[in-house]
């Protein structure tokens, strides 16, 4: 998947979150700045999800900014794919500021 | 072609919505507090929890306004989508702050009794959301709720259920609880009203004593005030009494009532203002309770079933098997003397209240047609006074008998009927006529005003 423009999914409400993504320059490598209201217990966790669904997409240059306010697996990854998508421009509504 | 989405995907679109129309309405001028309702699995609404958030916004409303009585919020929404209800309070920036915002929305998750099923957020004016960090409670156990659902501790439909009976619980109590208050307070007005309707025959009034030396008007607001409180306890017992032979309520039912004449007396320096009225409001309140409750609303017919139910027998065991050794009451002598026709209020309660519900309430229904509240205290008395005269017609009144004989009750019925004859076609003089032989000659007819006193409780209720 190629990332095009700033784009974002999610919200601030409780048991979702909330991921914007940012395309970067080749090489640049991924940047995930990580706020979740469960840090220290599930911090790590979110992390590598996060990772291993980049893995999945195969991008490897990226700025994700995500700010977690306690939702589940399944959500976080529902997140971040739409989040790609509408970045990569392949959904519709990209939902940036 | 169009793709349709599941359930999960329109969740997930509702709540993004539901973030951009939350930044829309700070509208770069307000602070919002967003009141929703963490209820996990689908789906997010029902009637139970549309009643439940209306509660709680109600709750925090009070809340808020009681700890900050110098500003209030500007808007308020309610608003429903695929994520659930959700209320939108935005308050304006230059008035306070979101950190005062946020520790009031604290406060309340902590005191409020389902605190941990309410989740209040807080949006700066930027739309930033306000966090204190602290960690909320698990609904099950008391370990952080976060930890709780991400570790999957405890089966998510059983949440959902336990969330959704508790709910239920607490709105029943809130609601049996407010039934109680305000059945409560139509027996106090009814007793109120009937004795400040003047003039009656010898009755006491505003400004007479009718045909009474030993009591005044003050002596029945003194005992009115006294004897309520017990009838909140009366809307208790009917609440949780779950045989089905009614009946069995009776004697718990007279054990309050017992508690509600040593009040009468305490507060009349023992003279008898409402023995005959507590017997009939006891009843009556344990009936509407019961009525309200297993119809939903309140039905006349239901509530004459009911109390003629709870009362079953009651003739019998009082009044026909007493003998001359007992003590006996007033409405009990007055049996011994002259039979079922002097049956008093025990017989108008066992026969289901026959003078209240056949006569005296359709009589009074032709005559108001709007709630209480609506007529002043002139359109009440002309409304009130000819449904007593009904009543004075029809009713076998014991405390008449017990203090006269059988035929001046003969003669007031008669009495009663023409005053209310001439009432009807606008004259007056019949009942002036009626009220001085009452208070000359000594005649109280105090059953008929307790009657009075029911008939007026029962139209509040109808008209609820």
């Amino acid at each position: 998947m190629v990332l095009k423009v700033k784009a974002q999914a999610g919200s601030f409400e409780s048991s979702d979150i909330l991921i914007m993504v940012e395309p970067v320059a080749k090489g640049t490598g991924r940047t995930i700045e990580l706020k979740s209201i469960v840090m220290q217990q599930f911090g790590d966790d979110v992390l590598q999800q996060i990772n291993r669904d980049l893995d999945h997409y195969n991008i490897d240059d990226i700025r994700i900014i995500v700010n977690d306010k306690g939702a589940l697996p399944p959500t976080i990854s529902a997140r971040l794919e739409t989040a790609l998508k509408r970045s990569a421009q392949v959904q519709a509504g990209t939902l940036t500021k | 072609m169009q793709q349709v989405k599941t359930e999960i995907e329109r969740l997930l679109e509702a709540r993004e919505m539901r973030m951009q129309q939350k930044l829309a309405l700070t509208e770069g001028r307000f602070h919002m507090v967003s009141l929703q309702l963490n209820i996990p699995g689908l789906p997010k609404t029902s009637e139970i929890v549309k009643e439940f958030i209306l509660h709680v916004d109600s709750c925090f409303q009070k809340f808020y306004t009681s700890r900050c009585c110098v500003h209030s919020w500007e808007k308020h929404f309610p608003f429903c989508d695929e994520a659930g209800d959700w209320i939108a309070y935005l308050f304006d920036h230059e008035l306070t702050t979101a950190s005062f915002l946020k520790e009031t929305t604290e406060a309340f998750e902590e005191t409020f009794v389902l605190g941990r099923i309410v989740d209040l957020d807080v949006l700066d004016i930027e739309g930033i959301p306000i966090s204190s960090g602290k960690a909320k409670s698990c609904f099950i156990c008391n370990e952080p709720a976060e930890s709780c659902r991400k570790n999957k501790r405890h089966d998510l439909m059983m949440v959902r259920e336990r969330m959704l009976s508790d709910m239920k619980s607490y709105l029943d109590k809130e609601n049996s609880d407010a039934l109680i208050k305000k059945v409560t307070g139509y027996i106090t007005y009814a007793l109120l009203q009937e004795v400040a309707l003047s003039p009656k025959p010898g009755l006491v009034c505003r400004n007479h004593n009718g045909a009474h030396t030993d009591m005044d008007f003050v002596s029945f607001l003194q005992s009115t005030a006294m004897i309520s409180p017990y009838l909140q306890d009366i809307g208790n017992l009917a609440i949780s009494f779950n045989d089905k032979d009614i009946s069995k309520a009776l004697p718990q039912i007279r054990e309050i009532g017992l508690q509600m004449e040593k009040a009468m007396l305490l507060a009349t320096q023992n003279i008898n203002t409402h023995k005959g009225a507590i017997f009939l409001m006891a009843i009556s309140m344990f009936s509407i309770i019961r009525v309200v409750r297993h119809e939903g609303t309140f039905e006349v017919e239901a509530f004459s079933n009911t109390i003629s139910e709870l009362t079953k027998g009651i003739v019998e065991r009082e009044l026909i098997t007493t003998n001359t050794h007992m003590k006996l009451s007033h409405g009990q002598m007055c049996f011994l003397d002259y039979g079922p026709e002097a049956a008093g209020a025990r017989g108008e309660a066992q026969n289901g209240m026959p003078t209240v519900v056949k006569h005296a309430l359709p009589f009074l229904n032709g005559l108001l047609k709007e709630n209480l509240t609506k007529y002043n205290d002139r359109e009440l008395s002309d409304a009130l006074i000819p449904v007593l005269l009904k009543i004075m017609s029809v009713n076998s009144d014991t405390n008449v008998i017990f203090r006269k004989d059988i035929n001046t009750l003969a003669e007031l019925k008669e009495r009663s009927q023409k005053a209310l004859d001439h009432w009807q076609k606008g004259e007056k003089d019949e009942y002036n006529k009626l009220v001085s032989w009452c208070n000359n000659k000594g005649i109280s007819p105090g059953g008929s005003a307790d009657l009075l006193a029911v008939t007026i409780l029962l139209y509040q209720c109808k008209y609820d």
